[in-house]
């Protein structure tokens, strides 16, 4: 875990209908970081999300089904073990999530297998509020008893992972709702990987910001609970890498 | 009395035959058909002996048989359901893999024909004399360099 400055390193985007942002992204991504690998995982979109990303200079898997985060997710976990790279970072293609950062998360990995980039931390401006923010306080007071490390921000989708953790998401990344946060989370933890948090700043989404509605919020609460639930009580898949257990 | 038992023996026989055939024309796989089969013989039998279920029914301690074997039935359905759900999952975690799988694929049939371009775009500029082996192996290297720089 020393040598962490030569390591290579795989920005993985997750993106959906991401035309207008991912272009953009993509260039402040290389030019950020211009040493690290570039995988755009086009998850099923039905514009140009893949042609913008490619004019951009990014390598894209354009997945022929929307799978969700977590399927996009583990192409990507998976392109980085077949190319033969050590650390993947997670980036939102809609611009929330500044590349300045990843730098950042990369260097705290020496300390752990997981690093978060956590948005209520005393950095940014990002609120929730209501019922959504009861549920991600809950969530994250649970899954930072099971890392034994506080974490605040257990819902971001700002995270870098080290090769241990590459190893094992290649294998199982949750692709149910909620799971390629919570769940991969629970599973980390429970898979012997050291999880930890830094705080970032969020820009403001380019693309507007995510509906709130008392109903919508109570859903969320009620199936992030499910989510958690079944992190906990589900059995862990049989990982090699998963040996620390 | 002879007119319902009549009916629900002519239809667990149907049951049975469409089954049957089903599996014959190979729409039905083994696995999902030998529950239904097992569902039809089960109705076939309580059928031709209704009182095989009054007995069952005064052994677990219902009193009319005919609730007995409503019961039975959500039992069965149910289980039925369940399955199918689990089956669901099975195929939607194999289609996951499988688009997965191919978007991988298309990545790399992308850059191996990128690579390749290029390799064809280096042999068709050079002279001709000097496509042979002394640069045809430094070429590729460059070629392997410049895709792993940029991947």
């Amino acid at each position: 875990m020393a040598e962490v400055a030569t390591r290579r390193i795989l920005i993985v985007l997750p993106a959906l209908n991401e035309e207008n942002n991912v272009g953009a992204v993509v260039r402040h991504v290389r030019e950020t970081l211009p040493d690290a690998g570039v995988l755009v995982v086009d998850d099923g979109s039905s514009d140009q999300t893949s042609r913008r990303a490619r004019e951009a200079g990014a390598t894209v898997a354009r997945l022929a089904v929307n799978l969700g985060v977590g399927g996009a997710m583990r192409t990507g976990f998976r392109y980085a073990v077949a190319n033969g790279y050590d650390v993947v970072v997670q980036v939102d293609a809609d611009g929330q999530h500044d590349p300045e950062h990843v730098r950042e998360l990369v260097d705290h990995l020496d300390q752990a297998d997981l690093v978060i980039g956590a948005r209520f931390a005393g950095k940014g401006a990002y609120r929730a509020t209501g019922p959504r923010r009861w549920a991600m306080w809950v969530l994250a007071v649970v899954i930072s008893r099971l890392a034994r490390t506080k974490l605040t921000d257990v819902t971001s989708g700002f995270k870098a992972a080290g090769p241990r953790a590459v190893k094992m998401f290649a294998q199982y990344y949750p692709a149910e709702y909620l799971g390629d946060t919570v769940e991969s989370l629970v599973l980390a933890i429970r898979g012997g990987l050291v999880v930890r948090q830094v705080p970032v700043e969020m820009r403001e989404r380019s693309g507007g910001q995510p509906s709130q509605t008392p109903i919508r919020a109570a859903v969320y609460l009620f199936r992030a609970g499910l989510a958690l639930l079944l992190a906990l009580v589900r059995r862990r898949p049989s990982v090699e890498s998963a040996d620390a257990a | 009395m002879a007119g319902w038992r009549l009916l629900s023996v002519v239809v667990a026989c149907l049951v049975l035959l469409f089954v049957v055939e089903l599996m014959r024309r190979r729409k039905l796989r083994e696995k999902y058909a030998g529950m239904w089969l097992l569902v039809s013989v089960g109705v076939l039998v309580f059928g031709i002996f209704p009182d095989f279920a009054q007995d069952l029914a005064d052994l677990v301690g219902v009193q009319t048989a005919s609730n007995f074997t409503f019961l039975l039935s959500g039992i069965v359905l149910a289980a039925v359901s369940l399955h199918l759900s689990s089956e669901v999952g099975h195929l939607e975690e194999e289609t996951r893999t499988a688009v997965e799988e191919i978007a991988l694929l298309r990545c790399e049939l992308e850059r191996t024909r990128a690579e390749l371009d290029a390799r064809i775009a280096q042999l068709e500029s050079g002279a001709p004399a000097q496509a042979g082996d002394p640069s045809g192996t430094p070429s590729r290297n460059g070629s392997h360099a410049t895709t792993s720089a940029r991947s």
